[in-house]
Protein backbone atom coordinates (compact mmCIF):
# COMPACT_ATOMS: atom_id res chain seq x y z
CA UNK A 1 0.00 0.00 0.00
CA UNK A 2 3.18 2.62 0.90
CA UNK A 3 3.70 2.05 -2.76
CA UNK A 4 0.15 3.05 -3.87
CA UNK A 5 -0.25 6.14 -2.06
CA UNK A 6 2.06 8.13 -0.18
CA UNK A 7 1.72 7.31 3.58
CA UNK A 8 2.80 7.91 6.94
CA UNK A 9 3.55 4.99 9.36
CA UNK A 10 2.12 6.51 12.77
CA UNK A 11 3.15 3.39 14.84
CA UNK A 12 0.83 1.76 17.49
CA UNK A 13 -2.69 3.24 17.71
CA UNK A 14 -2.51 6.37 20.11
CA UNK A 15 -5.05 9.04 19.71
CA UNK A 16 -8.10 8.63 17.19
CA UNK A 17 -10.65 10.61 16.39
CA UNK A 18 -10.10 12.45 20.00
CA UNK A 19 -9.71 9.13 21.46
CA UNK A 20 -6.91 8.29 23.79
CA UNK A 21 -5.94 4.25 22.90
CA UNK A 22 -3.71 2.98 25.59
CA UNK A 23 -2.06 -0.52 23.95
CA UNK A 24 -0.63 -2.80 26.40
CA UNK A 25 -0.09 -6.86 27.36
CA UNK A 26 -3.57 -7.14 28.72
CA UNK A 27 -5.51 -5.09 26.30
CA UNK A 28 -6.63 -2.32 25.26
CA UNK A 29 -8.24 0.92 26.66
CA UNK A 30 -9.99 4.01 25.15
CA UNK A 31 -10.48 6.99 27.02
CA UNK A 32 -11.24 11.05 26.45
CA UNK A 33 -10.09 12.30 28.96
CA UNK A 34 -8.64 15.12 27.50
CA UNK A 35 -11.45 15.44 25.52
CA UNK A 36 -13.55 15.26 29.13
CA UNK A 37 -10.86 18.27 30.44
CA UNK A 38 -11.87 20.33 27.43
CA UNK A 39 -15.89 20.45 27.72
CA UNK A 40 -15.32 21.02 31.55
CA UNK A 41 -13.18 24.12 30.62
CA UNK A 42 -15.06 25.74 28.17
CA UNK A 43 -18.19 24.79 30.02
CA UNK A 44 -16.88 26.78 32.82
CA UNK A 45 -17.20 23.63 35.49
CA UNK A 46 -13.65 22.49 36.07
CA UNK A 47 -13.16 23.59 39.36
CA UNK A 48 -16.65 22.46 40.23
CA UNK A 49 -17.31 19.60 43.46
CA UNK A 50 -17.67 16.40 41.91
CA UNK A 51 -20.39 14.16 41.93
CA UNK A 52 -20.59 10.55 42.29
CA UNK A 53 -23.86 9.79 39.99
CA UNK A 54 -24.63 11.38 36.66
CA UNK A 55 -28.64 12.09 37.25
CA UNK A 56 -30.58 12.09 40.66
CA UNK A 57 -32.60 8.87 40.65
CA UNK A 58 -36.08 9.46 39.85
CA UNK A 59 -35.50 12.52 38.48
CA UNK A 60 -38.45 13.55 36.36
CA UNK A 61 -37.87 16.18 33.59
CA UNK A 62 -40.52 17.95 31.67
CA UNK A 63 -40.71 20.20 28.52
CA UNK A 64 -42.01 23.24 31.02
CA UNK A 65 -43.84 26.12 28.87
CA UNK A 66 -44.07 28.54 31.23
CA UNK A 67 -40.61 28.30 32.42
CA UNK A 68 -37.70 31.09 30.78
CA UNK A 69 -35.76 29.60 28.34
CA UNK A 70 -32.23 29.89 29.92
CA UNK A 71 -28.95 30.50 27.08
CA UNK A 72 -30.24 27.76 24.84
CA UNK A 73 -27.34 27.80 22.73
CA UNK A 74 -24.95 27.03 25.11
CA UNK A 75 -26.65 24.25 26.21
CA UNK A 76 -27.19 22.45 22.64
CA UNK A 77 -23.57 23.23 22.41
CA UNK A 78 -22.51 21.51 25.80
CA UNK A 79 -25.02 18.66 24.76
CA UNK A 80 -23.19 17.77 21.42
CA UNK A 81 -20.09 17.67 23.24
CA UNK A 82 -21.26 15.24 25.89
CA UNK A 83 -22.75 13.18 23.01
CA UNK A 84 -19.55 12.63 21.65
CA UNK A 85 -17.96 11.68 24.97
CA UNK A 86 -20.89 8.85 25.08
CA UNK A 87 -18.75 7.19 22.15
CA UNK A 88 -16.00 6.08 25.38
CA UNK A 89 -18.77 6.27 28.47
CA UNK A 90 -21.85 4.02 28.66
CA UNK A 91 -22.29 5.16 31.89
CA UNK A 92 -23.38 8.63 30.67
CA UNK A 93 -25.51 7.39 27.86
CA UNK A 94 -28.95 7.41 29.50
CA UNK A 95 -28.28 10.89 31.19
CA UNK A 96 -27.00 12.71 28.24
CA UNK A 97 -29.63 11.33 26.45
CA UNK A 98 -32.49 12.24 28.79
CA UNK A 99 -30.94 15.87 28.85
CA UNK A 100 -30.99 15.83 24.87
CA UNK A 101 -34.79 16.09 24.49
CA UNK A 102 -34.36 19.38 26.02
CA UNK A 103 -32.51 20.96 23.81
CA UNK A 104 -35.33 22.97 21.83
CA UNK A 105 -36.09 24.75 25.23
CA UNK A 106 -33.77 24.65 27.96
CA UNK A 107 -34.62 25.66 31.14
CA UNK A 108 -33.14 26.27 34.88
CA UNK A 109 -34.30 22.50 35.33
CA UNK A 110 -32.74 21.43 32.47
CA UNK A 111 -29.52 22.79 33.07
CA UNK A 112 -29.27 21.62 36.69
CA UNK A 113 -29.18 18.49 34.98
CA UNK A 114 -27.08 18.76 32.95
CA UNK A 115 -24.50 20.78 35.38
CA UNK A 116 -24.82 17.22 37.65
CA UNK A 117 -23.21 15.32 34.62
CA UNK A 118 -20.45 17.74 34.35
CA UNK A 119 -20.01 17.21 37.95
CA UNK A 120 -20.04 13.01 37.61
CA UNK A 121 -17.68 13.81 34.48
CA UNK A 122 -15.30 15.66 36.65
CA UNK A 123 -15.00 13.24 38.80
CA UNK A 124 -14.95 10.56 36.80
CA UNK A 125 -12.63 12.38 33.68
CA UNK A 126 -10.53 9.01 33.11
CA UNK A 127 -13.04 6.40 32.77
CA UNK A 128 -13.25 4.84 29.50
CA UNK A 129 -13.77 1.53 27.66
CA UNK A 130 -11.10 -1.46 28.80
CA UNK A 131 -10.74 -4.76 26.45
CA UNK A 132 -9.32 -7.30 27.97
CA UNK A 133 -7.84 -9.66 25.74
CA UNK A 134 -8.85 -13.72 25.89
CA UNK A 135 -7.25 -15.48 23.32
CA UNK A 136 -8.58 -18.42 25.22
CA UNK A 137 -12.08 -17.45 24.25
CA UNK A 138 -13.56 -17.80 21.58
CA UNK A 139 -15.17 -14.41 20.95
CA UNK A 140 -19.37 -14.42 21.35
CA UNK A 141 -21.59 -11.99 21.04
CA UNK A 142 -23.87 -10.90 23.55
CA UNK A 143 -26.29 -8.12 24.14
CA UNK A 144 -28.64 -7.56 27.10
CA UNK A 145 -31.82 -4.97 26.68
CA UNK A 146 -33.79 -3.28 28.85
CA UNK A 147 -36.66 -1.25 29.20
CA UNK A 148 -37.85 1.31 31.76
CA UNK A 149 -42.04 1.80 31.74
CA UNK A 150 -43.83 5.40 30.63
CA UNK A 151 -40.36 7.34 31.73
CA UNK A 152 -41.55 10.45 30.19
CA UNK A 153 -44.52 11.40 32.13
CA UNK A 154 -45.41 14.13 29.40
CA UNK A 155 -45.36 11.65 26.31
CA UNK A 156 -45.65 7.85 28.09
CA UNK A 157 -42.61 6.76 26.02
CA UNK A 158 -40.53 4.18 27.48
CA UNK A 159 -36.63 4.63 27.06
CA UNK A 160 -34.69 1.41 25.44
CA UNK A 161 -31.62 0.21 26.51
CA UNK A 162 -29.15 -1.47 24.78
CA UNK A 163 -25.55 -3.48 25.37
CA UNK A 164 -23.61 -5.66 23.49
CA UNK A 165 -20.91 -7.53 24.94
CA UNK A 166 -18.48 -9.12 22.46
CA UNK A 167 -16.84 -11.51 24.58
CA UNK A 168 -16.20 -9.77 27.96
CA UNK A 169 -15.77 -6.28 26.02
CA UNK A 170 -18.41 -4.24 25.97
CA UNK A 171 -18.68 -3.05 22.39
CA UNK A 172 -21.63 -0.89 21.49
CA UNK A 173 -24.98 0.68 23.76
CA UNK A 174 -27.60 2.74 23.41
CA UNK A 175 -30.42 3.95 25.24
CA UNK A 176 -33.11 5.71 23.17
CA UNK A 177 -36.61 6.57 23.78
CA UNK A 178 -38.63 4.59 21.96
CA UNK A 179 -40.82 5.75 18.89
CA UNK A 180 -44.38 4.46 20.16
CA UNK A 181 -46.43 4.75 23.24
CA UNK A 182 -46.40 1.21 24.74
CA UNK A 183 -49.53 0.13 27.16
CA UNK A 184 -47.55 -2.47 29.65
CA UNK A 185 -44.24 -2.78 30.70
CA UNK A 186 -43.97 -6.09 29.19
CA UNK A 187 -44.85 -4.48 25.65
CA UNK A 188 -41.70 -1.98 26.57
CA UNK A 189 -39.64 -5.07 27.21
CA UNK A 190 -40.90 -6.19 23.47
CA UNK A 191 -40.13 -3.29 21.82
CA UNK A 192 -36.48 -2.67 23.55
CA UNK A 193 -35.64 -6.61 22.60
CA UNK A 194 -37.02 -6.06 18.97
CA UNK A 195 -34.75 -3.35 18.94
CA UNK A 196 -31.68 -4.80 20.46
CA UNK A 197 -32.06 -7.68 17.82
CA UNK B 1 11.12 41.21 21.69
CA UNK B 2 10.15 41.87 18.80
CA UNK B 3 6.41 41.50 19.81
CA UNK B 4 6.46 43.57 22.33
CA UNK B 5 8.46 46.17 20.10
CA UNK B 6 5.65 45.74 17.73
CA UNK B 7 2.86 46.07 20.19
CA UNK B 8 4.25 49.45 21.64
CA UNK B 9 4.47 51.31 18.79
CA UNK B 10 0.70 49.74 17.59
CA UNK B 11 -0.83 50.90 20.91
CA UNK B 12 0.30 54.20 20.98
CA UNK B 13 -0.98 54.56 17.65
CA UNK B 14 -4.27 53.85 18.53
CA UNK B 15 -4.83 54.89 21.83
CA UNK B 16 -4.84 58.54 23.51
CA UNK B 17 -1.19 59.55 24.19
CA UNK B 18 0.10 58.51 27.46
CA UNK B 19 -2.30 55.55 28.20
CA UNK B 20 -0.42 52.59 28.30
CA UNK B 21 -1.95 48.83 27.33
CA UNK B 22 -0.87 45.93 28.47
CA UNK B 23 1.77 43.75 26.40
CA UNK B 24 3.58 47.55 25.66
CA UNK B 25 6.87 48.27 26.74
CA UNK B 26 5.69 51.50 27.01
CA UNK B 27 4.50 51.69 30.57
CA UNK B 28 4.28 54.07 33.19
CA UNK B 29 6.92 53.52 35.79
CA UNK B 30 6.03 54.64 38.75
CA UNK B 31 9.64 54.93 40.73
CA UNK B 32 8.19 53.65 44.18
CA UNK B 33 7.32 50.10 43.04
CA UNK B 34 10.64 49.67 41.14
CA UNK B 35 12.89 46.44 42.22
CA UNK B 36 16.51 46.83 42.55
CA UNK B 37 18.11 45.05 39.10
CA UNK B 38 20.88 43.60 41.40
CA UNK B 39 18.54 41.63 43.16
CA UNK B 40 17.53 40.05 40.09
CA UNK B 41 13.95 39.17 40.82
CA UNK B 42 12.71 41.18 38.04
CA UNK B 43 9.10 40.55 37.09
CA UNK B 44 8.52 39.07 33.76
CA UNK B 45 7.20 41.00 31.20
CA UNK B 46 4.10 40.36 31.29
CA UNK B 47 3.27 41.33 34.99
CA UNK B 48 5.21 43.69 35.08
CA UNK B 49 3.20 45.50 31.86
CA UNK B 50 -0.03 45.04 33.88
CA UNK B 51 1.14 46.06 37.18
CA UNK B 52 2.54 48.59 36.40
CA UNK B 53 -0.96 49.78 34.13
CA UNK B 54 -2.79 49.25 37.44
CA UNK B 55 -0.86 51.35 39.49
CA UNK B 56 0.18 54.04 36.85
CA UNK B 57 -2.62 56.60 38.65
CA UNK B 58 0.17 57.15 41.60
CA UNK B 59 2.18 58.96 39.12
CA UNK B 60 -0.44 61.61 39.05
CA UNK B 61 1.18 62.18 42.67
CA UNK B 62 3.54 64.90 42.09
CA UNK B 63 7.24 65.03 43.14
CA UNK B 64 6.80 64.19 46.30
CA UNK B 65 6.61 60.65 45.47
CA UNK B 66 10.47 60.12 45.72
CA UNK B 67 11.22 61.30 48.94
CA UNK B 68 8.01 59.36 50.03
CA UNK B 69 9.64 56.05 48.68
CA UNK B 70 12.64 56.93 50.86
CA UNK B 71 10.55 57.04 53.99
CA UNK B 72 9.27 53.03 52.87
CA UNK B 73 12.45 52.28 54.23
CA UNK B 74 13.62 51.21 51.22
CA UNK B 75 17.07 52.00 50.79
CA UNK B 76 17.87 51.67 46.79
CA UNK B 77 18.92 54.37 44.77
CA UNK B 78 16.63 54.03 41.53
CA UNK B 79 19.26 53.14 38.88
CA UNK B 80 18.24 55.72 36.37
CA UNK B 81 16.27 58.42 37.90
CA UNK B 82 14.90 60.80 35.27
CA UNK B 83 17.17 63.36 35.05
CA UNK B 84 19.76 61.03 34.68
CA UNK B 85 18.81 59.45 31.75
CA UNK B 86 17.21 62.05 29.81
CA UNK B 87 19.46 64.71 30.57
CA UNK B 88 22.98 63.12 31.11
CA UNK B 89 22.96 60.45 28.35
CA UNK B 90 24.38 62.04 24.94
CA UNK B 91 23.21 59.90 22.84
CA UNK B 92 20.17 60.27 20.43
CA UNK B 93 17.30 58.97 22.98
CA UNK B 94 15.12 56.55 21.12
CA UNK B 95 11.46 57.05 22.61
CA UNK B 96 9.29 54.12 22.71
CA UNK B 97 6.74 56.32 22.73
CA UNK B 98 6.95 60.04 22.01
CA UNK B 99 6.44 61.99 25.05
CA UNK B 100 4.14 63.99 25.59
CA UNK B 101 4.03 67.98 26.44
CA UNK B 102 2.92 67.11 30.28
CA UNK B 103 5.91 64.53 30.47
CA UNK B 104 8.61 66.55 29.57
CA UNK B 105 9.84 67.13 32.77
CA UNK B 106 12.58 69.25 33.71
CA UNK B 107 11.20 70.57 37.25
CA UNK B 108 12.20 66.60 38.63
CA UNK B 109 9.26 65.25 38.67
CA UNK B 110 9.17 61.37 37.88
CA UNK B 111 9.40 60.91 34.31
CA UNK B 112 6.84 59.20 33.14
CA UNK B 113 8.37 57.23 29.62
CA UNK B 114 11.07 54.98 29.70
CA UNK B 115 13.47 54.62 26.40
CA UNK B 116 13.89 51.58 24.75
CA UNK B 117 17.42 51.16 25.63
CA UNK B 118 16.04 51.59 29.52
CA UNK B 119 13.89 49.27 29.00
CA UNK B 120 16.21 46.42 27.00
CA UNK B 121 18.25 46.90 29.81
CA UNK B 122 16.31 45.80 32.67
CA UNK B 123 14.24 43.07 31.00
CA UNK B 124 15.16 39.90 31.17
CA UNK B 125 14.99 37.02 28.49
CA UNK B 126 11.64 35.06 28.15
CA UNK B 127 11.66 31.71 28.35
CA UNK B 128 10.66 30.30 25.22
CA UNK B 129 7.09 29.16 26.88
CA UNK B 130 6.22 32.39 27.48
CA UNK B 131 7.89 33.53 24.46
CA UNK B 132 5.65 31.47 22.66
CA UNK B 133 2.60 31.98 24.61
CA UNK B 134 2.29 35.45 23.45
CA UNK B 135 3.68 34.93 20.43
CA UNK B 136 -0.06 33.18 19.50
CA UNK B 137 -1.89 36.51 19.54
CA UNK B 138 -0.33 36.80 16.26
CA UNK B 139 0.14 33.49 14.78
CA UNK B 140 -3.31 32.89 13.20
CA UNK B 141 -4.10 31.90 9.32
CA UNK B 142 -4.32 34.62 6.73
CA UNK B 143 -7.33 35.52 5.41
CA UNK B 144 -6.48 35.93 1.96
CA UNK B 145 -3.87 34.54 -0.66
CA UNK B 146 -2.33 38.12 -1.12
CA UNK B 147 -1.36 37.77 2.53
CA UNK B 148 -0.43 34.28 3.31
CA UNK B 149 2.31 35.16 0.55
CA UNK B 150 3.43 37.76 2.01
CA UNK B 151 4.75 35.26 4.96
CA UNK B 152 7.61 32.68 4.30
CA UNK B 153 5.97 29.98 6.48
CA UNK B 154 2.48 30.20 4.14
CA UNK B 155 4.27 30.65 1.30
CA UNK B 156 6.11 27.10 1.95
CA UNK B 157 2.75 25.53 2.88
CA UNK B 158 1.45 26.06 -0.65
CA UNK B 159 4.25 24.98 -2.55
CA UNK B 160 4.64 22.08 -0.09
CA UNK B 161 1.03 21.42 -1.04
CA UNK B 162 1.51 22.44 -4.74
CA UNK B 163 4.00 19.90 -5.17
CA UNK B 164 1.84 17.01 -4.00
CA UNK B 165 -1.19 17.65 -6.07
CA UNK B 166 1.77 18.08 -9.10
CA UNK B 167 3.18 14.38 -7.77
CA UNK B 168 -0.16 13.20 -8.10
CA UNK B 169 -0.61 14.89 -12.04
CA UNK B 170 -3.74 15.87 -10.62
CA UNK B 171 -4.73 17.85 -13.82
CA UNK B 172 -4.23 18.68 -17.30
CA UNK B 173 -4.04 22.18 -18.38
CA UNK B 174 -6.20 22.69 -21.41
CA UNK B 175 -8.95 24.77 -22.83
CA UNK B 176 -12.33 25.44 -21.96
CA UNK B 177 -15.18 23.31 -24.02
CA UNK B 178 -17.69 25.87 -25.25
CA UNK B 179 -20.43 24.62 -23.34
CA UNK B 180 -17.98 23.64 -20.12
CA UNK B 181 -17.95 25.87 -16.41
CA UNK B 182 -14.86 25.75 -14.65
CA UNK B 183 -15.25 25.43 -11.47
CA UNK B 184 -13.02 28.16 -8.86
CA UNK B 185 -10.25 27.26 -6.82
CA UNK B 186 -9.53 28.33 -3.04
CA UNK B 187 -7.01 28.36 -0.27
CA UNK B 188 -7.92 27.37 3.11
CA UNK B 189 -5.18 27.99 5.92
CA UNK B 190 -4.84 26.29 9.09
CA UNK B 191 -2.44 26.30 12.01
CA UNK B 192 -1.97 23.28 13.68
CA UNK B 193 -1.10 23.13 17.12
CA UNK B 194 0.27 20.88 19.75
CA UNK B 195 -2.08 20.28 23.34
CA UNK B 196 -0.31 22.80 24.44
CA UNK B 197 -0.75 25.27 21.75
CA UNK B 198 2.53 25.35 20.54
CA UNK B 199 2.15 26.13 16.62
CA UNK B 200 3.27 22.57 14.96
CA UNK B 201 2.61 23.06 11.28
CA UNK B 202 1.14 25.23 9.29
CA UNK B 203 -1.15 23.73 6.69
CA UNK B 204 -2.10 25.36 3.40
CA UNK B 205 -4.82 23.25 1.38
CA UNK B 206 -5.96 23.59 -2.12
CA UNK B 207 -9.63 23.43 -2.28
CA UNK B 208 -12.43 23.36 -4.98
CA UNK B 209 -15.40 25.56 -4.86
CA UNK B 210 -17.82 22.23 -4.50
CA UNK B 211 -20.80 24.15 -3.95
CA UNK B 212 -20.93 25.41 -7.91
CA UNK B 213 -20.89 22.28 -8.67
CA UNK B 214 -24.39 20.67 -10.88
CA UNK B 215 -25.57 17.37 -9.97
CA UNK B 216 -25.99 15.89 -13.44
CA UNK B 217 -22.75 17.44 -15.24
CA UNK B 218 -19.69 17.72 -12.66
CA UNK B 219 -20.57 14.75 -10.57
CA UNK B 220 -23.40 11.93 -10.31
CA UNK B 221 -22.99 9.75 -7.24
CA UNK B 222 -21.41 11.57 -4.07
CA UNK B 223 -22.20 8.53 -1.57
CA UNK B 224 -19.10 7.22 0.10
CA UNK B 225 -19.49 4.95 3.30
CA UNK B 226 -17.35 6.53 6.49
CA UNK B 227 -17.30 4.04 9.64
CA UNK B 228 -19.04 4.01 12.50
CA UNK B 229 -17.58 4.43 16.04
CA UNK B 230 -19.05 1.37 16.58
CA UNK B 231 -17.21 -0.60 13.94
CA UNK B 232 -14.21 0.90 15.32
CA UNK B 233 -14.99 -0.18 19.04
CA UNK B 234 -15.53 -3.88 17.81
CA UNK B 235 -12.41 -3.58 16.00
CA UNK B 236 -9.97 -2.37 19.11
CA UNK B 237 -12.18 -5.10 21.16
CA UNK B 238 -11.00 -7.98 18.60
CA UNK B 239 -7.70 -6.96 18.86
CA UNK B 240 -8.03 -6.32 22.23
CA UNK B 241 -9.29 -10.50 22.67
CA UNK B 242 -6.74 -11.69 19.97
CA UNK B 243 -3.63 -10.07 21.34
CA UNK B 244 -2.86 -8.23 18.48
CA UNK B 245 -1.34 -4.52 17.96
CA UNK B 246 -3.03 -1.93 16.42
CA UNK B 247 -1.25 0.15 13.99
CA UNK B 248 -2.26 3.86 13.08
CA UNK B 249 -1.50 4.93 9.26
CA UNK B 250 -2.37 7.80 7.63
CA UNK B 251 -2.42 8.54 4.24
CA UNK B 252 -1.00 11.96 2.90
CA UNK B 253 -3.70 14.04 1.05
CA UNK B 254 -5.90 11.29 0.60
CA UNK B 255 -8.27 12.61 -1.33
CA UNK B 256 -6.40 13.80 -4.03
CA UNK B 257 -5.55 9.76 -5.09
CA UNK B 258 -9.08 10.08 -6.08
CA UNK B 259 -9.43 9.18 -9.66
CA UNK B 260 -12.11 11.26 -11.43
CA UNK B 261 -14.99 9.73 -13.70
CA UNK B 262 -16.73 12.71 -14.49
CA UNK B 263 -15.23 15.52 -16.36
CA UNK B 264 -14.49 18.19 -14.08
CA UNK B 265 -12.78 21.91 -15.12
CA UNK B 266 -11.31 24.35 -12.81
CA UNK B 267 -10.21 27.65 -12.69
CA UNK B 268 -5.96 27.86 -11.77
CA UNK B 269 -5.53 28.09 -8.52
CA UNK B 270 -4.86 31.72 -7.12
CA UNK B 271 -1.43 32.69 -6.89
CA UNK B 272 -0.25 30.10 -9.33
CA UNK B 273 -1.80 31.42 -12.49
CA UNK B 274 0.72 29.57 -15.39
CA UNK B 275 0.77 31.81 -18.47
CA UNK B 276 -1.89 34.32 -19.71
CA UNK B 277 -4.88 32.57 -16.99
CA UNK B 278 -7.41 31.88 -19.54
CA UNK B 279 -6.33 28.43 -19.66
CA UNK B 280 -8.25 25.91 -17.39
CA UNK B 281 -7.15 22.81 -15.63
CA UNK B 282 -8.85 19.59 -16.95
CA UNK B 283 -9.01 17.19 -13.52
CA UNK B 284 -7.83 13.31 -13.92
CA UNK B 285 -7.64 13.03 -10.31
CA UNK B 286 -9.82 14.61 -7.09
CA UNK B 287 -9.54 17.34 -5.14
CA UNK B 288 -10.57 18.56 -1.54
CA UNK B 289 -14.05 20.09 -1.33
CA UNK B 290 -15.32 18.61 -5.04
CA UNK B 291 -18.53 16.96 -4.24
CA UNK B 292 -17.28 13.47 -5.39
CA UNK B 293 -14.09 13.58 -3.79
CA UNK B 294 -14.83 11.36 -0.94
CA UNK B 295 -16.45 8.39 -3.25
CA UNK B 296 -13.37 8.57 -5.77
CA UNK B 297 -11.24 8.38 -2.96
CA UNK B 298 -13.15 5.39 -1.50
CA UNK B 299 -13.62 3.55 -4.61
CA UNK B 300 -9.98 3.98 -5.65
CA UNK B 301 -8.97 2.60 -1.76
CA UNK B 302 -11.62 -0.31 -2.17
CA UNK B 303 -9.72 -1.37 -5.48
CA UNK B 304 -6.47 -1.26 -3.63
CA UNK B 305 -7.08 -2.66 -1.11
CA UNK B 306 -9.16 -5.98 -2.68
CA UNK B 307 -6.14 -5.96 -5.12
CA UNK B 308 -3.90 -6.68 -2.13
CA UNK B 309 -6.40 -9.65 -1.12
CA UNK B 310 -8.09 -7.92 1.59
CA UNK B 311 -11.68 -9.26 1.33
CA UNK B 312 -14.29 -7.16 2.61
CA UNK B 313 -16.80 -7.95 4.76
CA UNK B 314 -20.46 -8.29 3.19
CA UNK B 315 -22.14 -5.64 5.82
CA UNK B 316 -19.48 -4.06 6.67
CA UNK B 317 -17.80 -1.67 4.22
CA UNK B 318 -15.06 -0.03 5.99
CA UNK B 319 -13.71 -3.02 7.45
CA UNK B 320 -11.46 -5.15 5.06
CA UNK B 321 -10.39 -8.02 6.70
CA UNK B 322 -6.66 -10.06 5.07
CA UNK B 323 -5.29 -13.17 7.60
CA UNK B 324 -3.51 -11.88 10.05
CA UNK B 325 -3.40 -8.50 9.31
CA UNK B 326 -6.57 -6.41 10.69
CA UNK B 327 -6.67 -2.54 8.89
CA UNK B 328 -9.70 -0.49 9.32
CA UNK B 329 -9.75 2.83 6.31
CA UNK B 330 -9.17 5.42 9.07
CA UNK B 331 -8.47 7.36 6.02
CA UNK B 332 -12.00 7.52 4.91
CA UNK B 333 -13.19 9.61 7.87
CA UNK B 334 -9.98 11.88 8.21
CA UNK B 335 -11.00 14.41 5.76
CA UNK B 336 -8.58 17.54 7.05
Amino acid sequence: MQKKFNMSDLGLLSYYLGIEVKQDADGITLSQSAYAKKILESAGMWNCNPSATPMEAWLKLYKRVEDEVVRPTEYRSIIGSLRYIVNTRPDLAYSVGVVSTFMETPCQAHWGAVKQILRYLKATVDYGCRYESGAALKPFLLGYSDSDFAGDIVDRKSTTGIVYFLGNNLVTWSSQKQKIVTLSSCEAEYVAGAAAA
Amino acid sequence: MELGGDGGSRGSGDQTQGVPVPFTFTVEYPEDTEQNPTTGDQPDLGSHAGSDTVSGDALASPAGSIPAHGSMGETHTPPHTPAASSQGSTHQVQWATPPTDASVDTDGQPRRYRTISDLLDHTEEMTNVEYSGLCLVGAEAPSSVEEAMTAKSWREAMQAEMQSIEQNQTWDVSDLLANQKAIGLKWVFKVKKDPDGKVVKHKARLVAKGYAQVQGVDFDEVFAPVAKIETVRVLLALAAQGGWEVHHMDVKSAFLNGDLTETVFVKQPPGFIVGSGDKVLKLRKALYELRQAPRAWNAKLDRELLALGFVRRWNMQCIEEAPKILSCLWGCMSMM
